[in-house]
C-alpha cells in the first residue's frame, strides 16, 4: 500500500492500522535523522515520538507521493527546537546547578557519525537476509544463547547452527565490504 | 554506542550486529509507544467533539429557555415596565445573536 492510500485511509476513516503501519514504516528513517542532530539515543527517541505525534495532528494538511521527506522535515525540525529549548534550559539553570550536573540530551560523546553510518549499512545488510537467517543471529548475538541452546530452540543441530552463522557472517561481510570502501 | 573505527572487521561485525537488533528493539518499543500516545490523543478528541456537540444540542437551547422562563417570571411578578423590557432586550438579542452565530459556524471538529 503506498504512503498516499495510508493517509486516505487515516484522514477519510480514522485507520488507526494505517497510522500503525505509517509509523512502523518510517520509524527508523526518523531516529536515524534525528540522531544525527540530538547525538543521543534518549534524545532522538523523544524527537521520533514527538515527530509523529505531530504528524498526526497535520496528517491531513499534507499532499505528495512519499512521507519520507516531510517527515524528515518535521524530525529535523523537531530535534532543532528541542535542542534548542534544551541549551535555553541550560543557560538559564547553569548558575542554579552545583557543579556540572550536566546531563540531557546532548553533547553525548559517545556518538559517531561513521559509526551511526556502520550501522546503517549493517542493518540494511541485515534486512537482505533470510527470515531464519536473521532469527539465527538475534538468538546469537542479541540474546546470547550458547549454539545448544540455539539448536533446541530452532531444531537445527549444534554443527548445522555454527556453520549457519558462519556463512551469514560471511555474506554479511561480502555485502559490507563494498560499502565499506566508498 | 561504541566507536569501532579501530576494529578488525572480525570484532566489528558482532558489536555491530548485537545493536543493530538492540535498536530493532528499541524501535519496536518506541513505534508502540507513538502508536498508544496517538490512540490516547483520538480518543480524548472524539470525546471532546461528542462534549461539545452535546453541549451546543442541550446547552444553548437550555441557556435560551432559562432566560425568557426568568424574564417570564420576573415581568409576571412585577409587571411590565419600558425601562424592565429595555433592560431585558438587550441581553436577550445579544444571546440570540451569539446563539445563531455558533450555528451558523458549528463544526463539531472546533474544540
Amino acid at each position: 500500500m503506498t504512503d498516499r492510500e495510508l493517509v486516505q485511509q487515516l484522514v477519510l476513516r480514522g485507520d488507526q492500522h494505517a497510522f500503525a503501519e505509517i509509523v512502523h514504516r518510517y520509524s527508523s528513517m526518523v531516529f536515524s535523522k534525528a540522531i544525527g542532530v540530538m547525538h543521543s539515543e534518549e534524545g532522538a527517541a523523544e524527537v521520533t515520538q514527538q515527530t509523529f505525534v505531530r504528524t498526526y495532528e497535520c496528517i491531513d494538511a499534507w499532499r505528495g507521493e512519499e512521507l519520507g521527506p516531510w517527515l524528515s522535515v518535521i524530525a529535523v525540525h523537531t530535534a532543532l527546537k528541542m535542542l534548542d529549548k534544551e541549551r535555553r534550559r541550560r543557560t538559564t539553570s547553569i548558575e542554579t546547578l552545583p557543579g556540572s550536573v550536566l546531563g540531557g540530551f546532548i553533547n553525548d560523546t559517545s556518538y559517531s557519525e561513521e559509526h551511526e553510518t556502520r550501522l546503517q549499512q549493517m542493518e540494511t545488510a541485515i534486512a537482505t537476509l533470510p527470515e531464519n537467517d536473521q532469527q539465527l543471529l538475534r538468538l546469537h548475538y542479541y540474546e546470547q544463547l550458547t549454539t545448544a541452546d540455539i539448536a533446541r530452540r530452532t531444531g537445527l543441530s549444534q554443527s548445522n547452527v555454527l556453520v549457519k552463522l558462519h556463512r551469514i557472517r560471511e555474506r554479511l561481510k561480502n555485502i559490507l565490504s563494498p560499502l565499506k570502501r566508498m | 554506542m561504541s566507536n569501532t573505527s579501530n576494529m578488525k572487521p572480525e570484532d566489528e561485525l558482532a558489536p555491530l550486529i548485537s545493536e543493530v537488533f538492540q535498536r530493532r528493539a528499541l524501535l519496536s518499543d518506541l513505534d508502540q509507544l507513538i502508536i498508544d500516545d496517538v490512540r490516547r490523543q483520538a480518543r480524548r478528541a472524539w470525546i471532546r467533539r461528542w462534549a461539545r456537540v452535546v453541549v451546543f444540542s442541550f446547552g444553548v437551547p437550555l441557556l435560551l429557555f432559562v432566560f425568557f422562563a426568568c424574564a417570564y417570571f420576573y415581568i409576571k411578578e412585577y409587571h411590565a415596565s419600558t425601562f424592565i423590557i429595555v433592560v431585558m432586550t438587550l441581553p436577550a438579542m445579544a444571546l440570540i445573536y451569539a446563539t445563531h452565530r455558533a450555528i451558523e459556524s458549528f463544526s463539531p471538529d472546533e474544540v
